[in-house]
């Protein structure tokens, strides 16, 4: 058996060892925030933390998970009914339109704004670059991550 | 499935792994798993056959990290690009790893698996010849071996040994990197080009230019070097002499007419960004 530590919260899994962490999270966990779109590495949408870096769960072996803290877009919320500022801040930017990449966008802004709490527009172009939006939405998601910077250091202040 | 089964070993250190190499010389290593997976899942789409046990290096403890040893830079084989960008160590590859393909990906990818992987784009390898790196292996026995990067590629960048860590002197060097990409950033580059110099008193020394043309593992460039060494660095028209003193042959048989002439342009951004170097 192995654990798996996601969103906080332990799961004991019979794993083999060519399932990607992927397939755990959607098919096996039923966390299908996570998405697999292009399933070569190269859109985002599968993207989810792992120890504080945003990482791309199609190509991450589960089995290379253990000892790891994992963090999917379902673990972003801070309850039933309140959102992360990362969320709000998409939402009241009107960043969503399809909706398929957010999950990815959101994760990689989570990674992005815990390292560096006030990006530069170069340091979000940078800290998003491996996640592709087909909705071209750009920049509506560039306004909402300098929200939801502002946002979550008025939370930290 | 996204893959085709296949029997996983993580060992806890280098001689489990070498242990597990050992009983099966078939397995592919998995390091960061950016090549790896994806090769995988492309081989199972067209129905090819793909191996049956992978060792996956990402528990060794002992092969991340980044030290120092007397005058050598060390460099762990599982110490993410992410990891190199972010480290206090050697400015020059800092500055390419910082803009080495995407954010998830250098978060994943190993400077072991670019160096060993064998496509001819991936970047570090380039760079490693131009500081004059050593590679060094481990066989199945144990056995150590190192190389010379450059001889590495010279070779053909085959092994069946696993890479422990690179070596490099840690000099105080003027240094520039130039990538040529066709479209987006965050492409592959077509072309690169990489000067690294020494100064004795004013004169440059120990010039290593190295050329990546994408399609084929890097070269040096020894007209250009033999040019560049024990000339004054305040040399008047240095950098259009430099132009006429490089090796066209490298990227001439590509019969690319875009790399021919970024291969020129390259030489000139970089000398150029060497000069500023000098003259703060």
């Amino acid at each position: 058996m192995t654990t798996l530590n996601i969103n906080g919260k332990d799961y004991e899994l019979a794993l083999e060892g060519h399932v990607t962490l992927l397939e755990v999270l959607r098919d096996t966990l039923g966390f299908t925030g996570t998405k697999t779109a292009c399933d070569e590495a190269e859109c985002g949408a599968c993207s989810v933390i792992i120890d504080g870096r945003s990482v791309l769960s199609c190509i991450t072996l589960a089995q290379d998970c253990v000892g790891k803290k994992i963090t999917t877009i379902e673990g972003l919320a801070r309850g039933e009914d309140l959102l992360h500022p990362i969320q709000e801040a998409f939402i009241k930017e009107a960043a969503v339109q399809c909706g398929f990449c957010m999950p990815g966008m959101i994760i990689a802004t989570k990674a992005l704004l815990d390292k560096n709490p006030a990006p530069t527009e170069k340091e979000i172009q940078k800290g998003l670059d491996g996640n592709i939006c087909r909705c071209a939405g750009y920049p509506q998601i560039m306004k909402a991550v300098k929200h939801a910077s502002k946002l979550m250091r008025e939370d930290n202040a | 499935m996204l893959l085709n089964p296949f029997h996983l070993y993580q060992p806890q250190s280098l001689n489990e792994a070498l242990a597990s190499l050992k009983k099966h010389p078939g397995a592919r290593i998995l390091a960061g798993g950016t090549f790896l997976i994806n090769q995988l899942k492309q081989l199972k789409k067209k129905g090819l056959k793909t191996p049956d046990h992978i060792i996956s290096l990402n528990a060794i403890e002992t092969l991340k990290g980044i030290a120092f040893d007397k005058k050598s830079l060390i460099i762990k084989s599982m110490t993410t690009i992410a990891n190199l960008a972010d480290s206090g160590a050697c400015s020059s590859l800092r500055k390419v790893c910082q803009d080495l393909a995407t954010t998830p990906i250098r978060n994943m990818a190993t400077v072991g698996g670019n160096l060993t992987c064998r496509y001819t784009w991936s970047e570090l390898p380039a760079l490693m010849i131009a500081h004059d790196a050593l590679f060094h292996f481990v066989d199945r026995e144990g056995a150590e071996e190192s190389i010379a990067a450059e001889e590495f590629y010279r070779s053909g960048a085959k092994t069946d040994k696993i890479l422990s860590h690179v070596s490099l002197p840690f000099d105080n060097v003027l240094f520039s990197y130039q990538r040529v990409k066709k479209t987006l950033h965050l492409d592959v580059p077509i072309l690169t080009v990489t000067i690294k110099l020494s100064r004795k008193d004013n004169n440059f020394s120990d010039a290593r230019v190295v050329v990546n043309p994408g399609n084929h593992f890097p070269l040096r460039d020894k007209i250009l070097e033999s040019f560049l060494n024990n000339k004054p660095a305040n040399m008047d028209g240095l950098i259009a002499k430099a132009l006429n003193h490089y090796d066209k042959d490298i990227l001439t048989k590509t019969k690319d007419e875009y790399k021919i002439h970024m291969h020129g342009i390259c030489i000139k951004h970089a000398l150029t960004e060497i000069l500023e170097q000098i003259n703060g």
